[in-house]
């Protein structure tokens, strides 16, 4: 005869004890004459910021994400093409985002293009409520022209004609200035803030 | 009277959303998948690493305009950090699978490879000692002084010895003294520099001098790229006290740095001093930097403002150049008047956090908190009470709540346009 109190897995005989639900991977097991508790430690809040995006099946979706212009129009919403038209990047009904295609030749030899926001200004460098915002793939996320402002959005890194992996690069909603050059020479410059 | 357990007569619980269960000889066990947690760009994950014995970060990729800077480091460095290398993503093969990577020892040692911070390099640390028995002009985070670190004893100077003025303080190391270490990772970004040079001719009688400074730009490296260092940081000053425009050719460096995050090993109790970190230290990071970041330098110009008469001489090799004339009766004059210029014409760049507007959640207290003339504010009076409290627990914490704080816009870009 033992003085074990519990069951033992090599006892002949089976015996009627309960047994515990053992904590496993994330969670505790707290035990006190009130009875048993299972905890776990809650994981932090993501962050689902404008301009997330998803990538899925080649494409990317993004969080809805807006830009104004310093003096100009705004927010505005820029748009995805999707089949040759240019849709809303939160989707036509709103609830389902429009997916970016991407396109395997877009990448540069490092194995890397980006999602870019491509504003078009008007004469004064302002966007007003009828110019074209659009979210591109491209490998060319700078541009000097003088009614083409770039602002990357996200990177995509390929393995071959796959993408792998996309990496945020805005986390707020953007606000568009364009300088242009001074006297003497130079491009204009397109900044996001 | 002996209490029973409370699920001894209940029907079998149901797996809730993100549990698990899995049945063994032992029993039933329940596990949770955590959420994913946000974690920001920059953010630094200090380990210690047993294969190269020392300890390693890593960096959570951030990004400065679209680019991720790279970490340089050396192959074999590289190898024994114990990252672990698998596969390369963006190829499909395992890492190091190169043919350089197969090269004689000798050359593994010192040829350099660029991993960009996509790849999850391993940084080695170079730490530098702070608190009790470390450098004494560096501060010593409140956060680790609650923990038990001891700030370094300065001894009065001799003078004061002798004179009475002072006690000497003991050297001797409190009780349960726990020793800190720390490393700074920066960020490098290569930019055009400014230089100046300035020509001094006396007048011939009136005593007002003729100066002329000659403004320039010069190139970073070739080999200078967007990159991460690791060890102590100091940042660069520009025009900061010692700086004498009129002594010789005037540079600036042809980079600006800004502190990404600041790794911190703290000793368990009683470690003899001057110790070396081993893997019972425990990690903590400060970090500096919470968002991508874009970047941006001024344009090489005229100012509108400057004295004399500018003008651009014809350029050799595409280099830009300005010479500027002006006049000035003293020698302080001149030197301001030329600091200014140089001040004027920097081409040091400037990082901002793309947010739309705002840098900082911090609650600031109004300043009607202060005026209250008459019967109590009791907005005003909550306001400062929140800012306060919110101040306090900066002091208490190494990095501020989400949403954190970002690098605010150089204003000077829109008003000097």
């Amino acid at each position: 005869m033992n003085s074990w109190s519990y069951p033992r897995h090599w006892d002949a005989q089976p015996v009627r004890m309960p047994v515990l639900t053992q904590p496993g991977t994330g969670t505790r097991l707290t035990v006190n004459a009130l009875g048993h508790a299972t905890g776990a430690t809650p994981g932090g809040a993501t962050f689902n910021h404008p301009f997330r995006p998803a990538l899925s099946a080649g494409r990317i979706t993004f969080q809805l994400g807006t830009v104004t212009s310093l003096a100009g129009d705004g927010p505005m919403e820029p748009k995805i093409k999707v089949n040759g038209q240019l849709v809303p990047m939160s989707g036509k009904d709103g609830i389902t985002p429009a997916a970016l295609a991407l396109s395997a030749e877009v990448a540069n030899s490092d194995g890397i293009s980006w999602a870019a926001m491509e504003v078009h200004p008007d004469d004064k460098g302002e966007l007003t409520k009828d110019a074209k915002v659009e979210i591109v793939h491209t490998a060319t996320v700078v541009s000097h022209e003088l009614d083409l402002g770039r602002c990357a959005i996200a990177m995509i890194l390929w393995n071959g004609r796959t993408p792998l992996r996309v990496l945020p690069i805005v986390h707020f909603n953007l606000r568009y200035v364009r300088l242009l050059p001074a006297p003497g020479g130079g491009a204009p410059r397109h900044l996001f803030l | 009277m002996k209490m029973r357990h409370s699920h001894f007569h209940r029907p079998p619980g149901r797996l809730g959303a993100g549990t698990r269960i899995t049945s063994d000889a032992l029993g039933e066990a329940l596990s949770t998948t955590p959420a994913s947690r946000f974690k920001h760009p920059w953010c630094t994950t200090a380990k210690w690493s047993p294969t190269a014995k020392r300890w390693v970060a890593t960096v959570i990729p951030g990004f400065v305009n679209e680019r991720t800077p790279i970490f340089r480091a050396t192959v074999e460095e590289q190898k024994e950090s114990g990252n672990p290398w698998e596969n390369n993503p963006l190829t499909g093969r395992p890492f190091f699978s190169d043919s350089v990577f197969s090269s004689p020892t000798a050359e593994r040692t010192t040829r350099t490879v660029d991993l960009p911070l996509h790849l999850n390099p391993a940084i080695p640390l170079d730490i530098h000692g702070i608190g009790f028995d470390g450098d004494p002009s560096l501060p010593v985070p409140q956060f680790f002084l609650d923990l038990g670190v001891a700030k370094a004893p300065r001894q009065p100077s001799p003078e004061d010895l002798l004179e009475g003025l002072a006690e000497p303080v003991d050297p001797t190391p409190p009780t349960d003294l726990r020793l800190l270490r720390a490393c700074d990772l920066w960020l490098h970004q290569p930019r055009l520099a400014l230089t100046s040079d300035v020509s001094l001719q006396p007048g011939p009688a009136t005593g007002i001098s003729n100066v002329t400074q000659t403004l320039g730009v010069r190139s970073p490296a070739a080999s200078d790229v967007l990159r991460i260092f690791q060890g102590t940081f100091t940042p660069f000053i520009p025009f900061s006290a010692g700086i004498d425009p009129l002594a010789g050719d005037y540079e600036e460096p042809t980079y600006d740095e800004l502190l990404i995050s600041t790794v911190y090993l703290l000793s368990p109790p009683n470690t003899p001093l001057g110790s070396m970190p081993d893997p019972t230290w425990q990690p903590y990071v400060r970090h500096n930097l919470f968002w991508n970041l874009q970047w941006a330098q001024p344009v090489f110009r005229q100012v509108t403002e400057d004295p004399g008469t500018p003008f651009i001489p014809p350029l050799a090799g595409g280099a830009a150049q300005l010479v500027i004339n002006f006049l000035t009766a003293s020698l302080n004059d001149t030197t301001q008047q030329a600091l200014n210029i140089l001040s004027a014409h920097s081409l040091a760049g400037n990082f901002w956090t793309p947010t739309g507007g705002g840098r900082d959640a911090t609650f600031a207290a109004p300043a009607a908190a202060q005026k209250v003339k008459t019967g109590p504010d009791l907005k005003a009076n909550q306001a400062a009470k929140i800012a306060a409290s919110q101040a306090a627990k900066r002091i208490a914490q190494l990095d501020p709540d989400f949403p954190y704080t970002a690098q605010p816009f150089p204003i000077s870009f829109i008003t000097a346009a």
